[in-house]
């Protein structure tokens, strides 16, 4: 048993190591045409976790990620395969300022992006 | 009576030049809007400049407005009168009802999960660069060379944000959930349809001059 759950913790942390070197933040800027802000990578719980948000849905309230655009976002993790990389993007204040900024999640495979959500335009 | 075309081109040599040096403003549209005769007045009216900073009756916030002088209450009254236009009104009949906040702690913007628009009232201290278009000049072909030509002078190169233009432009961001990668990494992709779309309304409806594509040419209001 003692033995069964240090193999366990070893895997647990070589696929979190792993995962870490693959997901290198400093590879999504380059793909945007204006200056962002990268945060992660984030694990899918992360993600969910961020975006809980409260909604009505059929006269009730209810906390779901994503709220309203969850079905986007069960889209986006049904792609998803072992080693890919979701990080949180969010232009320049200065984007904001002048009303064009835009925020979101994106998913990264083998180093180029594969789809997005975004959670914030103006 | 010669046609709008036709008149231009009968103009003098000079006239002609003045128009040429505009012509590479004008293509913004992707078509000409269809235009209300009131809204061809209300284009003659602030080409004259009777539709100033100082003068606007019908917008809030562009025309009249100053930094922070727009109070939630108004701001929620121009929503309630933009909920009466076809445009919004299918847009929340497809998507369900937005919730409008007015934040000044938070930016202005679409947030899709919640389905609300926020507003920072400081938005309506910012003016944005204006192109001239085609409705615009074909709106003024058939006046007298001197008021054609006081028409062209008269006419803004910068002009402030108006509520309803930015409760418009953000209201049909919603249209785009979804999007592709692109409307992402691309900020034309997302942002110039809205920008045209609202310049064909707002000239429709208001008289408001059309704004520039490129988002950067909006500074605080002089």
């Amino acid at each position: 048993m003692k033995m069964t759950y240090t193999l366990f913790l070893l895997c647990a942390l070589m696929t979190s190591g792993c995962q870490a070197a693959q997901c290198d933040s400093s590879i999504v800027a380059p793909f945007f045409d204006e200056p962002v802000e990268v945060f992660g990578p984030f694990s899918v719980e992360e993600v969910e976790q961020r975006q809980m948000v409260e909604i009505v849905v059929d006269g009730d309230r209810k906390m779901v990620p994503f709220g309203y655009i969850n079905e986007s976002w069960q889209d986006l993790k049904a792609q998803m395969l072992p080693g890919d990389c979701l990080f949180f993007y969010r232009s320049d204040d200065a984007s904001w300022e002048a009303l064009h900024g835009r925020e979101g999640y994106i998913l990264f495979r083998d180093n180029a992006p594969v789809d997005a959500i975004l959670t914030k335009v103006s | 009576m010669p046609s709008a075309g036709l008149r231009l081109k009968n103009r003098p040599l000079s006239q002609r030049m003045h128009r040429e040096k505009c012509r590479p403003l004008v293509r913004l549209a992707s078509g000409a809007p269809v235009f209300a005769n009131g809204a061809v007045t209300a284009a003659m009216s602030y080409a004259f400049g009777q539709i100033g900073r100082s003068s606007s009756r019908r917008l809030h916030g562009g025309g009249s407005a100053t930094s922070g002088s727009l109070s939630e209450d108004q701001i929620r009254g121009v929503w309630q009168k933009m909920r009466g236009y076809p445009e919004i009104a299918a847009i929340e009949a497809d998507k369900g009802e937005f919730t409008l906040t007015v934040d000044a702690t938070k930016v202005t913007g679409y947030n899709p999960d919640t389905h609300t628009i926020n507003i920072d009232p400081g938005t309506f201290g910012m003016e944005f660069e204006t192109v001239m278009h085609s409705g615009f000049e074909d709106s003024i072909a058939n006046l007298s060379d001197a008021d054609w030509f006081a028409a062209m002078d008269a006419y803004p190169s910068h002009y402030p944000f108006s509520a309803e233009r930015v409760l418009f432009h953000e209201a049909l961001h919603a249209t785009q959930r979804g999007g592709g990668l692109s409307y992402h990494l691309n900020r034309p992709a997302y942002e110039n349809p809205v920008i045209s779309r609202t310049n064909e309304f707002m000239f429709r409806n208001y008289g408001e001059p059309f704004r520039k594509l490129d988002h950067n040419a909006v500074r605080p209001i002089r």
